[in-house]
């Protein structure tokens, strides 16, 4: 089952476009071009609703407003217009995002998928991603099923790295929330813990990404 | 209207009511004047004598005395008592001429001064009973007190005959005379209720008017009970009847005509130069407001024109101001339409050779050479339009002033996100990798949302645009305590240490500024570092080792704002 999403959109080509963007990236969208459309149509078995605000006959905002007073159903503004004020106003009015045009198709998918994300299920303080089970509470990992022993600060590392899945976080964050504060380490300690927990890992290990210049990232597949 | 015909229409608005006034005031004066003499002259003409001899014969007593040609002539000695007895008719010229000596009123000189037409016996009577007494001089003394009253009154130009007449009335109003008038209705409505002088208008049966006045005399001694002269009613014309302009009257219109034409006058100077003025403030308006008007005189005119003066330089200034601002606005279309013409035109360019390739070596199958190379730089070119749209307008915000920032509470976690989005296919497509790391906690500092997005991506776009395949971009926002640090580094080329103390100076007239130098700060990093210091942001970009650009924001968060992201 795919993610259904409703365009409200009156430019043709511009509409055109991003239907064909939205269909490449496996999603299913419904498209408007006439604003007044918008106002009847049921916008509950949407799971994101992409909204222009420059539409002929309606104004925007006051679409956005309607869909606000029947819905909560994310809704992402587009707009050619890069104004502060608008964009403070469409926040009030309850958007959850507002992208200025001219925008990279890619870029509109980014923060459509960005919007779609679900939380990672933490049920019972247990996080799996990829091929790696943690059970938070019980302190243990299991790698593809098979259990691995780690230390604790290897599995807080860890831990800290797979509550924000797919996120890049600091290496200085993590030394100063990680790392034993009475044993004082730097960021070299903090890569050489990275680099056994690797070696632990095994053929998981890929997950643990270093990002350049940040830090490192828990990737929620390994790559390749 | 003009100002003197308004000043004119005034001084007769006011001169006219009271003209009238005047007027008014002085017949009212006159009348209150005859009342008064007219009742002095009942009280005195009613002596106990002439009471007497009403009351002995009322059916014919009109008020005339007795003939008593020695009683008119104070110092002549008394004719012989034949000569002068005559019926009122020889009497009269010598009446009149007795009277001569008293200004001409042959009403006055008729009054009292002729006697009663009475029987002869009657007058032979009186006379004789007259004779004797003293009461001589009275008529004298009347005549004396009527000519005073004659020569202060205004009777001089009365020429109709009528006289005071003189009639009697009992106390129940009726006259024993037959040729006495019906006692007037108001006079008796006064008299009865106890008033003992009363006066009223009236008419005689000429049609002229008249003037009644109704006197109780007091009961004489030894008279009649019931008294057929219980009451006296005298009447004479009406001064007012015809309306005299007397002296008063002619100099008060001459005053009135006399400051007419003095404020005409003095209005002239006035008028005068209120027209010149007008006519200065007329060239002034022509000329926008550059030649003053004239202003030198002390009084309300010469405020006048200081006050238009003023206000005339106020709105030359503001004039400048606008005319400046649009010179200002011009200058900055055309180098808007300028600096995106050059990109434009090497898209189109890109554009157009792909198409050429395309056509020189494809065919409906789709087996043709594509050059990548090219196709990026198509996509390069139009990013940096894009870019260069977004700077231009962040520019103008800029110079608009600080009244134009809309600040509010900006999440900078959300902000990189959707930087770091706008420049990865970019970067993607160029082998860079780029990156990005937000706490988890949201980060919220106080800015213009637009301008300061603008400024981080101008330092995101240029670590990507001079970076090379296999380069590395990362971006990375971390708090410390109430302050933000928001790094964009890259192992790129970097700047040239000489460039890097100017490289955020704002340079927006300079021309080098706004073309893109191949060392490529160009307009981005210098509205990075305006954003900055009008945010009370620091920025600082430092060189990198080995080789790249690490730019540092840093600034104050937002201590309990709401989210707004």
């Amino acid at each position: 089952m795919t993610e259904r999403i409703l365009l409200v959109e009156d430019d043709e080509r511009l509409g055109a476009q991003i239907i064909e963007h939205l269909r490449g990236a496996g999603l299913t969208p419904t498209w408007l071009t006439d604003g007044n459309q918008a106002l009847y149509e049921d916008p509950r078995p949407y799971s994101l609703i992409i909204l222009d605000l420059m539409l002929p006959g309606a104004y925007g905002l006051d679409i956005l407003k309607h869909l606000r007073t029947t819905c909560d159903v994310p809704v992402l503004i587009l707009s050619a217009r890069n104004d502060t004020h608008d964009k403070v106003r469409s926040l009030e009015l309850g958007a959850d995002d507002y992208v200025t045009k001219p925008f990279w198709p890619e870029e509109l998918l980014a923060r459509v998928q960005a919007r779609l994300r679900r939380p990672s299920l933490q049920r019972d303080g247990l996080i799996e991603i990829g091929a790696l089970r943690l059970d938070v509470v019980g302190r243990s990992l299991e790698v593809n099923g098979a259990p691995v022993e780690l230390t604790p600060v290897e599995f807080d590392l860890l831990t800290a790295l797979a509550k924000r899945p797919g996120a890049a976080i600091q290496r200085g964050w993590l030394v100063d929330n990680v790392l034993d504060p009475e044993r004082e380490g730097t960021e070299r300690t903090l890569d050489v813990h990275v680099s056994r927990l690797r070696k632990k890992l095994g053929a998981a290990s890929k997950q643990v990404a270093t990002v350049w210049g940040v830090g490192y990232r828990l990737l929620t597949d390994a790559p390749g | 209207m003009s100002l003197r015909t308004r000043l004119g229409l005034t001084v007769l608005l006011i001169a006219v009511p009271l003209l009238i006034g005047l007027s008014w005031v002085r017949s009212e004066l006159l009348l209150r004047q005859i009342e008064t003499g007219m009742r002095s002259y009942v009280l005195a003409h009613m002596d106990d004598d002439e009471r007497t001899g009403c009351e002995a014969s009322p059916e014919s007593y009109s008020g005339e005395r007795g003939r008593r040609p020695q009683s008119r002539r104070p110092p002549a000695p008394p004719p012989p008592p034949g000569a002068d007895h005559l019926p009122g008719e020889a009497d009269a010229p010598t009446d009149d001429a007795s009277d001569a000596n008293a200004p001409d009123d042959p009403e006055t000189s008729g009054r009292d001064a002729r006697p009663p037409r009475d029987g002869p016996e009657d007058r032979a009577g009186r006379r004789g009973g007259r004779r004797a007494r003293p009461g001589r001089g009275r008529p004298g003394r009347h005549r004396g007190a009527e000519g005073d009253r004659r020569g202060r009154g205004p009777g001089r130009g009365g020429s109709f005959a009528p006289r005071p007449r003189l009639f009697a009335y009992s106390s129940a109003f009726v006259s024993f005379n037959p040729d006495a008038p019906e006692f007037p209705a108001s006079i008796r409505e006064e008299l009865e209720s106890g008033e003992d002088i009363a006066t009223a208008p009236g008419v005689d049966p000429k049609g002229q008017k008249l003037f009644h006045v109704g006197v109780r005399l007091p009961p004489l001694e030894g008279g009649l009970d019931d008294s057929p002269c219980a009451i006296v009613l005298v009447s004479r014309p009406d001064p007012r009847a015809h309306f005299e302009l007397d002296f008063l009257m002619w100099g008060a219109l001459g005053l009135c005509a006399t400051m007419l034409c003095a404020v005409l006058l003095a209005a002239g100077p006035i008028v005068r130069r209120i027209r010149l003025l007008t006519t200065e403030v007329r060239a002034a308006a022509a000329d926008h407001y550059a030649t003053p008007v004239g202003a030198d005189a002390s009084d309300e005119i010469g405020e006048l024109g200081r006050a238009f003066n003023e206000a005339g330089a106020e709105l030359r200034s503001h004039i400048d101001t606008l005319a400046e601002r649009e010179q200002t606005l011009r200058a900055f279309l055309s180098n808007t339409t300028h600096d995106v013409m050059i990109p434009l035109t090497v898209l189109q360019g890109h554009l157009s050779a792909l198409r050429d390739s395309v056509s020189a070596d494809g065919d409906a199958s789709g087996d043709f050479v594509c050059d990548a190379g090219r196709v990026r730089s198509a996509l390069e070119e139009s990013h940096y339009i894009g870019s260069l749209l977004h700077n231009l307008a962040a520019a103008a915000k800029l110079q608009a002033g600080e009244a134009s920032f809309h600040l509010f509470a900006v999440n900078l976690g959300d902000l990189v996100e959707r930087v770091a989005h706008r420049h990865a296919p970019i970067a993607r497509q160029s082998g860079i990798e780029l990156d990005f790391a937000v706490p988890e906690a949201p980060a919220t500092t106080l800015a213009d949302v637009t301008l300061l997005e603008q400024a981080v991506s101008n330092l995101v776009h240029n670590a990507v645009r001079y970076n090379e395949d296999g380069g590395h971009v990362a971006v990375s926002l971390e708090t410390q305590g109430d302050q933000f640090i928001l790094r964009v580094i890259d192992d790129g080329p970097g700047i040239p240490a000489a460039d890097l103390a100017h490289v955020t100076k704002p340079r927006f007239r300079s021309d080098a500024a706004r073309t893109r130098d191949p060392a490529g700060q160009g307009l981005g990093l210098h509205i990075a570092g305006d954003v900055a210091a009008r945010h009370g942001f620091d920025l600082r970009i430092t060189t990198r080792e080995p080789h790249g650009v690490e730019a540092t924001l840093a600034g104050t968060l937002c201590t309990s704002a709401p989210d707004a992201g």
